[in-house]
């Protein structure tokens, strides 16, 4: 019993059981569409560390090792954002400033709402990085001295509903040019978002990625201009 | 110095491009030489942070890489296999955070209404401001370049 203990508390058993249920997770996925693998993953893993009584400090001394290589996946993300920009060399800088202004727009209405509802400081800020694609809106969050994981939650729910109303919301709107609804989506919901319209159309699929990575970026300037005028 | 070593090496695959085993070595390498070029970026980048740059490390790993991508400094055979494989399962390296979540579900739930008010409303804020401007500025630009492609 005890060594059944402290096999679930081992570092090796966080790994495997983390790579194991985002395996399975994303298997189901090909099957359903609709089901989140990051949603199915880690609602599955919170209940099964439970049942286990495995603590979060000894699931974390494993689970830190896929937390560690978030920074090289940011850094990544040059990648699918310098193919896109080839391809969309005409239209760099219309997409630009439109990507700024929906940029600027996002991060005030999320501290403005969140300051509205009374939030405390930390949850504004929090809130304020929420658009963009989640290694970048964690950094950003760190920088603003929100917290780091309340941001990814949000980040989650904000991909989620984008990608489900989002381009209902646009076509309501009777904005459907596939590089508007590119940029819209690419914007407001990063990666989750991108993946939805990349099913739907390339071109959209395309316009979107290089969206989701300028938002990041202008993001990550912008919040430095706001902690730069803050102290 | 990567450079030309990883010359060297695709000259000799192509050479012997028929013999699998040496193919397979040659991949294998790239996804160590990608994981060491981003793994190198993003410590520059976090070295920069650190000197003072305004923007978070990883970030202005991030621009470094796309401007050495864009310059061609670094080829993008090189970093493409392990690049994709990153982004690709990126929702993996999440996880972890997410388990994190129910260690703190008292404040989100005291200040849940907030926090899902805030994030509805800027999310419908920028579809539509980013929609709409991208509406008007794209427009003619873009039914032009539809019209060339179609010729």
């Amino acid at each position: 019993m005890i060594i059944l203990v402290h096999f679930f508390n081992s570092a090796e058993f966080a790994v495997l059981i983390t790579l194991m249920l985002y395996w399975a997770s994303l298997h189901i996925h090909e099957r359903y569409p609709w089901a989140n693998p990051l949603v199915c993953a880690s609602i599955t893993l919170v209940m099964l560390l439970y049942v286990l009584h495995v603590p979060y400090a000894h699931y974390r001394t494993g689970g830190d090792l896929f937390a560690y290589l978030l920074g090289p996946a940011t850094v990544a993300l040059g990648v699918p954002m310098f193919k896109q920009a080839q391809k969309l060399k005409g239209s760099l800088r219309p997409l630009f400033l439109v990507v700024l202004a929906g940029s600027i727009v996002g991060m005030a209405t999320a501290g403005f709402v969140a300051w509205i509802c009374g939030a405390p400081r930390e949850l504004i800020m929090s809130a304020i990085p929420k658009s963009v694609t989640t290694p970048i809106a964690v950094e950003v969050s760190k920088q603003l001295h929100g917290d780091p994981r309340i941001t990814a939650a949000l980040v989650l729910i904000s991909g989620l509903l984008g990608s489900i109303v989002g381009p209902e919301v646009l076509r309501m709107a009777s904005i459907i040019h596939e590089h508007a609804v590119g940029s819209a989506i690419g914007t407001s919901s990063h990666a989750l978002g991108t993946a939805t319209l990349i099913r739907r159309s390339e071109v959209q699929g395309s316009v979107s990625s290089l969206a989701m990575a300028m938002a990041g970026v202008t993001t990550a300037v912008l919040a430095s201009l706001l902690t730069w005028w803050m102290h | 110095m990567a450079a030309s070593k990883s010359n060297a090496q695709e000259t000799d695959g192509r050479s012997k491009s028929s013999g699998g085993i040496w193919s397979r070595v040659l991949q294998h390498h790239k996804v160590v030489l990608g994981f060491l070029i981003i793994v190198g970026f993003e410590l520059l980048g976090m070295g920069l942070h650190r000197l003072g740059a305004p923007l978070p490390g990883g970030v202005i790993g991030l621009l470094l890489f796309t401007f050495a991508l864009a310059s061609e400094v670094v080829k993008l055979e090189w970093v493409e296999r392990t690049a994709t494989l990153l982004v690709r399962h990126m929702t993996l390296l999440f996880i972890p955070m997410m388990v994190a979540l129910p260690q703190m579900s008292a404040e989100l739930r005291a200040e849940g209404v907030a926090l899902l008010a805030s994030t509805v409303v800027s999310l419908l804020a920028v579809l539509l401001t980013t929609g709409g401007l991208a509406h008007f500025m794209l427009r003619d630009r873009v039914t032009a370049e539809l019209g060339e492609t179609n010729k």
